[in-house]
C-alpha cells in the first residue's frame, strides 16, 4: 500500500525533476539517471526504460531537444538532451504550480496529533 | 579480442531491438537512446560484463522497454479478426475456383488432344475453350480482390497508432 502511494507520488513529479535536470545543463540519459539518484539520495533510482517516455514526451512538446555529441576518445557519439526556451519557461511555471500544490497539501497536515 | 567484444555488443543490441514491439520510428528512437546508455557506461569506466549485468538480458531489457513504451506501441483493433475471417473465406473460395478451373483445363486439354487426332471438329472445342476462360476470370477476380483487401485490412487494423 505504502509502495503504491510512493510510486504514484514519484510518477507525478518525475517529469518535473527530469525537466529541471535538463534545464541545469545539457545531459544524456545515463547522466540524468545518475544525477537524479544522487540528488534524491537514492529515492529516484530509475531504469533506462522509465526515462525514455518522459524524455520523448518533453521532446515532442518542444521543451527539450536532442542532438548527437561526439564522445571522448574512441567512444561512439551519444544522444544529448538540451532544454529549449519553452522548456525553461515551462519549468518555472511548473515549479510555481508545485509550490501552490505542496502548500495546499501541507495545509491538510494534522499538526495537533503529531506534536 | 576487441572485435569479439564489439560483435557480442552488436548481437546484444540486435536481440533487444528484435524483441521490441514498437513502430519502426519509435524503435529507432529507443535504440538510439539505449545505445547511448551503453556508451555512457563504457565512458564511465564500466566493463562490458558489468554493463550486461546492470542492464539485464536482451529479453529483460525488451520486456521493460515494451512495458514502459506502451503508450507508443501499435493498437490492435479487434475488428482485424473480421478481416482475417473474410480473407480465410475468400481464400477458400479462391482455392475451390482454382481447383475447378484446373479440372476444366485438364478436360479441355484432353479433348483438344483427341480433337487433334481426329481433326476437323475444331469449332465447338474453340467455343468451349473461350467460354471456360471467361468463367474462370469471372469466378476468380472477386474472391482475389476480397482476399487482398481483407489482408490489407488485417495488417492495418493491427498497426494503428494511438495518442501518446
Amino acid at each position: 500500500m505504502d509502495d503504491r502511494f510512493l510510486q504514484q507520488l514519484k510518477k507525478g513529479v518525475l517529469e518535473l525533476l527530469v525537466l529541471e535536470t535538463v534545464c541545469n545543463g545539457s545531459t544524456y540519459g545515463y547522466e540524468l539517471l545518475t544525477r537524479l539518484k544522487e540528488r534524491s539520495g537514492g529515492l529516484f533510482m530509475l531504469k533506462e526504460g522509465t526515462l525514455y517516455p518522459i524524455l520523448y514526451r518533453l521532446e515532442d512538446d518542444g521543451m527539450i531537444c536532442s542532438s548527437w555529441s561526439q564522445g571522448e576518445g574512441r567512444s561512439a557519439p551519444k544522444k544529448m538532451y538540451t532544454a529549449t526556451e519553452k522548456g525553461q519557461q515551462e519549468r518555472l511555471h511548473r515549479w510555481q504550480m508545485w509550490q501552490t500544490f505542496s502548500e495546499t497539501v501541507n495545509s491538510f497536515y494534522p499538526r495537533g496529533e503529531n506534536e | 579480442m576487441m572485435q569479439k567484444a564489439e560483435k557480442k555488443m552488436k548481437t546484444y543490441l540486435r536481440s533487444v531491438e528484435r524483441r521490441l514491439h514498437l513502430p519502426r520510428d519509435v524503435k529507432k528512437r529507443v535504440m538510439a537512446d539505449f545505445t547511448s546508455a551503453i556508451e555512457s557506461r563504457k565512458e564511465a569506466g564500466k566493463s562490458d560484463a558489468e554493463i550486461y549485468a546492470e542492464l539485464g538480458t536482451p529479453a529483460q531489457v525488451a520486456t521493460d522497454l515494451n512495458e514502459q513504451m506502451k503508450a507508443y506501441a501499435y493498437i490492435r483493433s479487434p475488428w482485424r479478426w473480421v478481416c482475417l475471417a473474410l480473407s480465410a473465406l475468400s481464400g477458400l473460395v479462391l482455392c475451390g475456383k482454382c481447383g475447378n478451373a484446373l479440372i476444366m483445363l485438364a478436360l479441355v486439354l484432353s479433348e483438344n488432344r483427341s480433337v487433334g487426332v481426329i481433326g476437323g471438329a475444331d469449332g465447338p472445342t474453340q467455343i468451349f475453350v473461350t467460354r471456360t476462360e471467361e468463367s474462370i476470370l469471372q469466378g476468380v477476380t472477386m474472391p482475389a480482390i476480397i482476399l487482398i483487401m481483407s489482408l490489407i485490412g488485417w495488417y492495418c487494423l493491427g498497426h494503428l497508432r494511438g495518442k501518446k
